[in-house]
């Protein structure tokens, strides 16, 4: 569904060229949900940008739905954009419009008549479970309202593509689950493929079923979420994970090498018995054993100054 | 009681000046909105950053706007008599202070504008951008929509200033409230009429700012629970 071939964009300051984005390819299938993860700054949301062409690629190609983007006419860009939904961090909601006028805005863009955008509005709005706010001034709405508000605007031309710029950075944990779970829904209802850039990484872990990390401007490390998470290969993709407040999720692998089987055992033996450290142990063979351990830093500590004392030579993996 | 009965003979002398400084002030703002409010969107769209980014004409623009601004009112209404005569056929009276007024409030409110535009959230812009606007889209159904309070208000301080400048056009017969402060009060040392027009001046440009001031927020959906 969505295609990125090389692209980078180069931005000129006074100091000289900034890549911001550098070199990436990205293939989205239809109807997943994909995340994209890094630090701030890292150009995650300039590589947003770049797929419905708020930012123009300095080099390479955009595709979404099998067309061009980076090929196309002013004109028929503006309207290639309409099948692209976008929602924000801060909602970029129309504060002088009601909740109902903001739904029925990209309607007009796009040349529905006045009835039928507001008979679809109404249909949207219950969509996301808020029907009762239609008269509402985005002033008077709560955070998690406001993004529903959004998504629904988003969603209001039907489009086969929708980016989730940190859509759930300003929530509170609570909101952040419902919208969540209604952009899940939402996927699963519509087919529609997803695109979440966040720095929030449980967000990414709960509903994204590919997850690309970004790091200086490119993709480090992509692949399947579960997998990624629990076994991060690039140091990129390790750094973030460690970084992140879901710390104990993140595992960090110590390869020991005891000599001997026997010495091997014995290792085995007394590491598991070391307090406060939830460890698993793999014998690999050969007197070396394969320690796979929570990577909160306490426990790893223990585990390398139990090893030092035992003067056993250790990698970490 | 003197006083007053010689004012009461003034009464139609000073209702023809409220209703010609009112028409003067009314009729130059709109003309100069026509040029102001066009030209504030094309610095704010010709900005860095800006919607059709030009830097040159942006910069050509608000050379020529401060050139204007920077001429004080009195010098560009003797300056520019000319052009007035050319236009109106004469430089007295209050149809021919309309010309003098539009050209010098004209870049005050291209600036007013460009003021209030610049507030509205890029982040609206950029949803706007997002759902496939046009440019001309998002100015008239995005920027302006959005700066409507700031707008109203900008027109209040507009037509304000526009009724303090054609009081300055007494000096010169341009008719209205001004022109009897000059004429009578200044010349004849009538300080009786200098007072009661200054007074209506005060009492018209509170009106003004009044009602622009409770229009914005009627209208702004920004600050209510």
């Amino acid at each position: 569904m969505i295609q990125l071939k090389n692209v980078t964009k180069t931005y000129k300051t006074r100091s000289g060229t900034i890549d911001a984005v550098k070199d990436v390819s990205l293939d989205i299938a239809k109807g997943e949900i994909y995340g994209i993860i890094g630090f701030s700054g890292a150009g995650k949301s300039t590589l947003v940008r770049l797929i419905n062409m708020l930012e123009r690629p300095s080099q390479g190609q955009v595709f979404v739905g099998g067309e061009e983007l980076t090929a196309l006419s002013r004109k028929k860009l503006l309207a290639a954009r309409r099948s692209i939904g976008m929602i924000f961090q801060q909602f970029n909601l129309m504060m002088q419009r009601s909740a109902l006028e903001n739904i029925m805005l990209p309607l007009s863009i796009a040349g529905y008549k006045k009835q039928e955008s507001k008979k679809r509005a109404h249909m949207l709005l219950e969509r996301v479970g808020i029907p009762e706010k239609a008269a509402a001034y985005p002033s008077q709405l709560s955070g998690g309202q406001k993004q529903r508000v959004a998504i629904a605007r988003a969603l209001a031309t039907e489009p086969k593509v929708l980016l989730c710029d940190e859509a759930t950075s300003a929530l509170d944990p609570s909101s952040t689950e419902s919208i969540l779970s209604l952009l899940s829904d939402i996927n699963t209802d519509m087919g529609i493929t997803i695109v979440l850039i966040t720095h929030q990484l449980h967000v990414a872990r709960s509903i994204c079923s590919k997850t690309a990390i970004m790091e200086n401007s490119r993709i480090v490390e992509s692949g399947y979420t579960g997998q990624l998470f629990d076994y991060p290969k690039s140091q990129g993709a390790k750094k973030l994970l460690m970084a992140s407040e879901d710390k104990p999720r993140a595992m960090l692998s110590i390869r020991a090498f005891a000599g001997s089987q026997e010495a091997a055992k014995d290792i085995i033996g007394e590491a598991c018995t070391i307090e406060g450290i939830g460890l698993s142990v793999l014998y690999e063979g050969s007197g070396n054993v394969l320690f796979s351990l929570q990577s909160d830093e306490g426990s790893e500590e223990k585990l390398k100054s139990f090893l030092g004392q035992k003067s056993i030579s250790f990698e970490e993996l | 009681m003197e006083a007053l009965e010689k004012l009461a003979k003034l009464w139609p002398l000073l209702s023809k000046g409220i209703a010609e400084s009112l028409y003067m002030t009314v009729a130059s703002t709109l003309m100069a909105y026509a040029i102001g409010l066009p030209l504030g969107i094309a610095l704010v769209a010709t900005d860095k950053g800006g919607l059709r980014e030009m830097r040159i004409v942006n910069r050509i623009l608000g050379v020529l706007i401060n050139i204007v601004r920077s001429v004080p009112f009195v010098i560009l209404l003797v300056a520019i008599m000319p052009f007035t005569r050319l236009i109106v056929g004469t430089t007295l009276g209050s149809k021919a202070t309309v010309v003098p007024l539009v050209v010098g409030a004209a870049p005050f409110i291209a600036r007013m504008v460009e003021g209030s535009l610049k507030e509205v959230d890029p982040g609206a812009i950029e949803a706007a951008q997002a759902m496939g606007a046009s440019d001309a889209r998002i100015i008239f159904s995005v920027m302006l929509v959005e700066a409507r309070p700031s707008l109203v208000l900008g027109a209040a301080i507009s037509i304000t200033t526009i009724l303090a400048y054609s009081a300055m056009s007494g000096f010169v017969g341009g008719g209205g409230l001004g022109t009897i402060a000059i004429n009578y009060g200044y010349y004849r040392y009538r300080s009786d009429v200098m007072l009661v027009t200054v007074t209506l001046l005060v009492v018209i440009v509170q009106a003004f700012q009044e009602i622009g001031m409770r229009l914005a927020r009627y209208i702004d959906k920004r600050a209510r629970t």
